[in-house]
């Protein structure tokens, strides 16, 4: 789950590779969604439609909601980029970054990241075994 | 001597980390926390493109 506020090229570049990793984590039921905290729905709406099939973005969700964000998430109001990432509602990992903060060394890591929220061998070895059963 | 050195190196190393420590922005659900709760934002692509939906 990522909060953003802009559009720029290195959010871009951290879209495109989770969505990446959204495709190659499929089995592992991952999912993916950037939501941008913008007052200009409209104008984001379309911003981002083009985004989208610009650089075709296929399994990360693209969507809008309020400049301070979901009630509850605490997103700071000089967060540029906010990434959560959780499963079963546990959070894993956090990255948070004020504008220009966000380089390919911060999106390397994020990515590098992914890996606490699959699921582990005993995991999959334990979801094969149930399938298996039914 | 050495140990002078070294003495210093580990203060300067230990303001350092302090120093980012105390630059480093929260955002959002801290690590170990289970605050994920529903919300519905606008969504602009995927199967409820054009609705508000929860992601969550």
């Amino acid at each position: 789950m990522i909060f953003a506020r802009e559009i720029s090229p290195t959010l871009t570049s951290l879209v495109k590779k989770i969505d990446a990793e959204t495709e190659k984590n499929k089995s592992a039921k991952m999912g993916s969604f950037v939501v941008f905290l913008s007052n200009d729905e409209k104008g984001m709406e379309e911003k981002l439609k083009s985004l989208a099939s610009k650089e075709g973005i296929k399994n990360t969700v693209l969507a809008i909601d309020n400049v301070a964000g979901p009630e509850g998430y605490n997103i700071a109001k000089d967060a540029e980029v906010t990434v959560v990432l959780y499963t079963k509602r546990n959070v894993k990992a956090n990255h948070a970054f004020r504008k220009g903060e966000l380089n390919d060394s911060a999106v390397s890591s994020i990515v590098k990241d992914v890996t606490k929220i699959l699921p582990d061998k005993d995991e999959k070895k334990g979801e094969a075994k149930k399938a298996a059963a039914k | 001597m050495a140990f002078r050195g070294l003495v210093g190196l580990s203060l300067v190393v230990a303001m350092g980390l302090t120093a980012y420590a105390a630059d480093a922005l929260k955002s959002g659900p801290e690590v170990g926390s289970n605050k994920i709760s529903a919300f519905h934002p606008l969504n602009v692509t995927g199967n409820a493109a054009g609705k508000p939906q929860c992601l969550v």
